[in-house]
């Protein structure tokens, strides 16, 4: 059933030349283009192909934005990024604490099952992969628009979704009650690895990435 | 014999519920958000309000029960509504956690002491000089059930035992 306060689209409908004239369009390309991007440098980090297994922007009510990392209850270890520069806007990277587990285990090049808990030196893996991601995204946004967007040094936080993420859209909920959501589902062909990155842009994010750029 | 089944009623960020037993209210994973709770034993009407932000100056939805400084009264005056007295009411309020956050992050994060200092002043101002429990603060989430059959609140967290208030 179509969801009346939001717009699925899948891959494919997004890889197929959005008309340019479409603001949604325009949004939803360079959104996809930034996380193909950033799930790009986790496959670099990690040495496994990672591929986006689904892309949703959608206009979320802000009381259910936890409900896309599984519940306010679902124990999460998250990545939080603040996009500072030209224009505002949040970046959380979310992984269910067994697929950090295995990530971490991965990124150390240590035998699976030794992480086993999210201490200084796990966080500090996790921040950096985040970091990565948040990098490589924001570069794209920034290359295809008129900003300069860079991300802020990424904040580890395990602990049930909803009490990661209400700080967050307390910021957003300063704007609008509504916000813009991106989804995005990301894995490895066996499942290892599965997790969420969510952008919240600010209002005037999305005005500057649906600008077009102006000519050099 | 009729058994009455609970209803639990989940109240999201911004909202605000007041109910008679034998309502279960219930704020699930609170980080630096306030599940501000109010029960009359007498007439075992309970609500609980999700405070998200201290205040709403300046703001058109400033009445909305998301702002402390709004919240506090409308929970009070719904209270009274439902036949409670404001003297007998009990408040409990836990959450306003700083979950991380130093750097550019900081003022992020700090929304959760300003969401605690915001709603134990608008409480003040509203004539309620007595908190009858507190669990604010810290770094951890938290998810807090209020039965008002009997008025027993409870807050779990993930990194500890529950406590009841």
């Amino acid at each position: 059933m179509a969801d009346p306060k939001g717009s699925e689209m899948s891959i494919n409908q997004v890889a197929r030349a959005p008309d340019k004239n479409d603001d949604g369009d325009r949004w939803a390309r360079l959104v996809f283009d930034g996380i193909n991007s950033a799930v790009s440098g986790l496959s670099e980090m990690v040495g496994q192909e990672v591929s986006v297994e689904s892309l949703n922007p959608r206009q979320e009510d802000a009381t259910r934005v936890h409900d896309l990392l599984g519940g306010p209850e679902t124990l999460i270890a998250g990545v939080y990024l603040g996009i500072q520069g030209t224009a505002p806007g949040q970046l959380l990277l979310a992984f269910e604490p067994a697929t950090a587990f295995k990530l971490i285990d991965m990124l150390m090049m240590q035998p699976e099952g030794t992480a086993t808990e999210i201490g200084e030196m796990e966080s500090s893996v996790l921040g950096e992969m985040g970091n990565v991601m948040g990098a490589f995204f924001l570069t794209v946004l920034g290359d295809n628009t008129d900003g300069q967007l860079l991300p802020t040094p990424p904040l580890v936080i395990n602990d049930m979704a909803g009490s990661v993420i209400d700080a967050i859209l307390a910021q957003m909920m300063l704007e609008a009650d509504d916000v813009m959501a991106v989804e995005t589902k990301f894995g490895t062909a066996d499942m290892q690895i599965e997790g969420a990155f969510l952008v919240l842009p600010s209002t005037a994010l999305i005005d500057l990435a649906l600008r077009e750029r102006s000519a050099a | 014999m009729t058994v009455e089944i609970a209803e639990t009623v989940v109240v999201g960020l911004g909202q605000l519920y007041v109910k008679k037993s034998p309502s279960i209210l219930v704020c699930l994973g609170l980080g630096s958000c306030i599940a501000l709770s109010a029960y009359d034993p007498s007439t075992k009407a309970g609500g609980m309000a999700h405070i998200v932000l201290p205040d709403g100056t300046g703001r058109t939805d400033q009445a909305s029960p998301k702002y402390a400084t709004s919240a506090v009264p409308l929970l009070l005056s719904e209270m009274e509504r439902q036949g409670a007295n404001r003297s007998r009411i009990v408040i409990r309020m836990s959450g306003g956690a700083k979950m991380a956050g130093t750097g550019a992050l900081g003022a992020v994060f700090k929304i959760g002491e300003s969401n605690i200092e915001a709603t134990r002043k608008a409480l003040a101002d509203s004539g309620i000089t007595r908190i009858a429990g507190a669990d604010v603060g810290g770094s951890h989430g938290r998810t807090v059930k209020l039965w008002l059959d009997t008025g027993r609140l409870a807050v779990t967290a993930s990194n500890r035992e529950q406590i009841e208030l």
